[in-house]
């Protein structure tokens, strides 16, 4: 078995610290989210599924619902920027893009991503080790 | 690159891959209909609907799916029950339009009122002496049982009042307040004028007739996604092939490094020698394999 390449320990804590910021602002827009369709569907909820009575909820939801969006757009180039420079294998950066989409999912998914940033950083050698030696 | 790709395990990842980009794609066309849906709805030119009772029940807002088409209704002209609609534009001609309230029976005996756009007619037909709009000038309507017939139209939104016969918009919660209750929650504009009025021109309504471009844009984001997917795979089957072509120059390297340390007198790496001359790589290749440059890292990853 080889030694695995070395990875840029500078570039990875910048782009891990991107990430963080970015999984944070996501959890809390999907949640933002998640308040504003429960009050057009539930709150104001029609007879059907997924019919509202509220016009202002609705207004709201058709608002935020692209911003959302962009916000999540964001977060999976971050996630993906990470997932480069951590040399991770494929099914890790779909578990990334996955932690966005479940309401407080993100907040867990970046405590898990920092802990798998740091062990890999201490267990993997680093340019920065080199420069060390 | 192409061996690393068609291991089992990339192969695997291809069709999970490949399965994403293909859920994008159909999301991307779902998107793509509904940009088209008010296109392809009113291509056809208005529909005929039939009697309006069958059509839009009282209370219901007239949606973007039967707005403009054509219906018929049959009742009596409610007398005195009229107003005029002025400062509206038509082919450069300053207009007033006719509404007035039709009393429909429904089957169970409901009579409902029905707001009818019976014609236009210029601005200083109905304006009287003093120079203010002058409801009595406007012809009546015609007594007795009638069918009409026209383009359902939604309520347009209600800005002012109805005061003395004269509204500013042709609103139905406006009228209701002078008409009275039951009401229709759209109107009719006859498609045939009589009395000395012009027909009026479809309304303008704030419902969209073209593309939706929010949906065009939503259907781009879904071929992005999809494209991501396959790139998220290229990427990885990339960076896989060249860790492994750097591993095994550095291999090599540290094997002529050993060879080139070893003194002569000294045949510590019999091994070593083979694995090297093995792998292709002959030491006369190398000009300068010193220590300081086999043990620096190699200084891009990007392309070897």
């Amino acid at each position: 078995m080889p030694a695995p390449r070395p990875l840029d320990e500078v570039a990875c804590r910048t782009s891990f610290a991107r990430f963080r910021v970015a999984s944070i602002v996501e959890g809390i827009a999907l949640l933002v989210l998640v308040g504003i369709m429960v009050m057009r569907y539930v709150v104001f909820g029609g007879d059907g599924f997924f019919t509202t009575t509220s016009d202002t909820w609705t207004q709201i939801s058709k608002t935020w619902s692209p911003i959302h969006g962009l916000i999540y757009m964001i977060y999976v180039i971050l996630g993906f920027d990470l997932w480069m420079k951590m040399r991770w294998g494929l099914p890790r950066m779909l578990l990334l893009m996955f932690f966005g989409v479940v309401p407080v999912l993100s907040f867990f998914g970046e405590r898990w991503t920092h802990q798998r940033v740091e062990s890999d950083l201490a267990r993997r050698p680093t340019l920065q080790d080199q420069e060390r030696d | 690159m192409l061996r690393v790709a068609l291991r089992p395990r990339f192969l695997g990842l291809l069709a999970l891959m490949v399965a994403a980009t293909v859920v994008c794609g159909l999301l991307a066309g779902w998107q793509w209909d509904r940009a088209h849906d008010a296109m392809t709805e009113k291509a056809d030119g208005p529909q005929q609907l039939g009697d309006l009772r069958d059509v839009l029940q009282v209370g219901d807002a007239v949606t973007n799916e039967i707005v403009g088409d054509l219906v018929t209704a049959t009742g009596t002209y409610m007398p005195g029950e009229q107003v005029i609609v002025p400062g509206r534009s038509i082919d450069g001609t300053e207009a007033a339009l006719v509404v007035s309230a039709l009393r429909v029976e429904l089957a169970d005996g409901t009579q409902v009122r029905l707001p009818v756009a019976r014609g236009w007619l210029p601005a200083a037909e109905v304006t009287g002496a003093d120079g203010e709009i002058d409801p009595s000038l406007a012809p009546d309507p015609p007594s007795g049982e009638v069918e009409i017939s026209g383009r359902l139209e939604a309520s347009e939104a209600a800005t002012g009042g109805v005061a003395d016969g004269v509204a500013d918009e042709i609103a139905t919660p406006q009228l209701v307040n002078v008409w009275g209750a039951p009401m229709y929650s759209g109107y009719v504009a006859l498609e045939t004028a009589s009395d000395g009025l012009q027909v009026l021109p479809a309304a303008e309504s704030q419902f969209s007739r073209g593309l939706d471009w929010q949906n065009i844009g939503y259907s781009f984001q879904w071929v992005l996604f999809g494209a991501f997917f396959l790139y998220l795979w290229w990427r990885s089957v990339r960076s896989t092939y060249l860790d492994e072509l750097a591993e095994r120059r550095e291999a090599i390297e540290a094997l002529l490094t050993a060879q080139d340390g070893a003194s002569p007198d000294d045949e510590t790496a019999p091994s070593a020698d083979g694995a090297a001359t093995a792998d292709g790589a002959a030491p006369a290749d190398r000009p300068n394999p010193t220590p300081a440059a086999a043990s620096a890292a190699p200084s891009s990853d990007k392309d070897v």
